[in-house]
């Protein structure tokens, strides 16, 4: 009798050993995952960002209007303005408080659904053109235009930038 | 939900800038808060609750589509 109730209270101890080692465990996980998620860059690189990526841009016009062709330049222009773009949708605002935090979470929300909504709907949209005009000049054929992942990860940052300005703009309206 | 932030405000003479200084938000959250376009979080709530000396309940109330 003494040996089980014995055996019982180890049992039962090394059970709630394992639930709070296992808690401490989540919780340790947990933060870790918050940290990368809350991650920000300092308020100046939202400048850097923005200007970078005008930037490069300009820099793939005057490249296309210059004559230059080079697929590999075209790619790597492309890349670098994500790159600055996504920079500047993680940086920090002036003066970061949980209104701030409030509305870039829902401006993430919305460019979401703009941007999944952008490549379902361009595609249909030049569909239908496309259909249209071959009824009407009755030559060509009808194809299916497909929207690169460039296009949905810039219209994600862009459209991000955009609402969440926009939604901080309501924050200053009395 | 309601709340009462304005009127607390005025009876201490504080400016929306005064109060967001206090609890350390920017102007444009406790105006966004005023004009129920934000519903602040749990700490803000008793941090402001701790400014204006009120309960949590007697700033903010729900009303009834809440």
């Amino acid at each position: 009798m003494t040996y089980w109730k014995t055996n019982c209270s180890n049992r039962t101890l090394n059970l709630s050993d394992i639930m709070s080692n296992q808690s401490a465990r989540y919780n340790e996980e947990h933060n870790k995952l918050m940290k990368i998620i809350n991650f920000r860059f300092p308020h100046k690189y939202k400048k850097i960002g923005l200007f970078g990526a005008i930037a490069t841009f300009a820099f793939l016009i005057i490249y296309k209007f210059a004559g230059g062709d080079l697929l590999l330049m075209k790619d790597v222009c492309r890349t670098v303005m994500l790159a600055f773009l996504l920079v500047a949708s993680l940086s920090k605002d002036s003066f970061e408080d949980e209104y701030v935090a409030h509305i870039r979470a829902q401006s993430f929300v919305v460019a979401f659904v703009c941007a999944v909504s952008y490549s379902i709907g361009l595609p249909l949209v030049a569909l239908v053109m496309n259909l249209l005009i071959v009824k009407v000049t009755g030559d060509g054929s009808v194809n299916f235009h497909e929207v690169s992942a460039f296009e949905v990860m810039f219209m994600l940052t862009c459209f991000q930038l955009l609402f969440f300005e926009t939604m901080k703009r309501f924050g200053h309206a009395q | 939900m309601h709340n009462r932030l304005k009127v607390e405000r005025a009876e201490r003479n504080l400016t929306q800038d005064d109060l967001a200084k206090m609890i350390g938000v920017s102007r444009q959250t406790i105006n966004s808060i005023e004009k129920n376009r934000y519903v602040p979080s749990t700490i803000l709530a008793i941090k402001l609750s701790n400014v204006f000396e009120k309960n949590v309940n007697e700033l903010f109330t729900l009303e009834a589509d809440d």
